[in-house]
């Protein structure tokens, strides 16, 4: 998952930086860990988990498949945006590829600034612009053997939960 | 008579495959392949509509004229996260 690392030291975070698109596990204290920042007093984790229901049925898991090179420019441009937006000192956005499990995750947004209102902010302008625009798709495998694309994202359903 | 490769994604493999090669006779626009596309397979017609086109690593639109050796590729609704 590592890209490259600029600083063996974890406490000297904002220098790690993660391919955005990952067929390997995300390990989210790998990822947080990597993220403190002395500059930032707020860091935000999004983890975007398989849940295993999916409109009234059981989900068994699902399998994401991403037109990778344009996704992984998308989501450059995506999280360069925030991070000027927001004034945030580091940001990160890995999006999975493959079978994602039940409780696994299939993307992970970190957002650090100096204070909390920023980097709230810039995590949801990051998932919420990445799950609307980059060309990543989920297939849903059900417990009783049925598999489906999923439809384009539902989250109107769901805007003030 | 032009060939252009066409790559597709998610749902819409389910009715041409990953890559299908399409035969253009008149003009070489998007327009044309997705033409094509909704001839060769009605059912995709609704999906087909609702896709994004990408040469290159960027987005296109319909009347983009393709040049020689151009892929296309077709890119459906996001459901992504």
């Amino acid at each position: 998952m590592v890209k490259r690392s600029l600083s063996s030291h974890p406490q000297a975070a904002g220098n790690q930086t993660y391919k955005n698109i990952s067929a390997e596990a995300i390990d989210l204290v790998e990822v947080i860990s990597n993220a403190h920042h002395p500059k930032a007093g707020a860091v935000v984790l999004f983890s975007g988990e398989v849940r295993n229901h999916s409109a009234g049925r059981e989900v068994s898991y699902l399998d994401y498949e991403a037109y990778e090179a344009l996704a992984d420019k998308m989501i450059d441009e995506i999280v360069e945006t925030a991070k000027t937006k927001f004034d945030l000192h580091h940001a990160v956005c890995v999006h999975r590829t493959g079978k994602v499990a039940v409780c696994e995750t299939a993307i992970v947004v970190v957002t650090c600034s100096s204070h909390r209102a920023e980097a709230y902010a810039a995590n949801r302008y990051i998932i919420d612009r990445v799950k609307h625009e980059a060309p990543i798709w989920k297939r849903e495998y059900f417990t009783d053997g049925s598999v489906e694309w999923a439809h384009n994202c539902s989250c109107h359903n769901h805007e003030q939960h | 008579m032009e060939k252009v490769e066409v790559q597709l994604f998610a749902a819409l493999t389910d009715h041409f495959g990953r890559n299908v090669a399409v035969e253009l006779s008149g003009d070489q626009k998007i327009a044309a392949v997705i033409d094509a596309l909704e001839k060769q397979n009605p059912k995709a017609v609704g999906l087909l509509k609702d896709c994004r086109f990408a040469v290159n690593e960027n987005f296109v639109d319909l009347n983009y004229e393709l040049r020689d050796g151009e892929k296309i590729f077709i890119i459906p609704p996001s459901s992504g996260g």
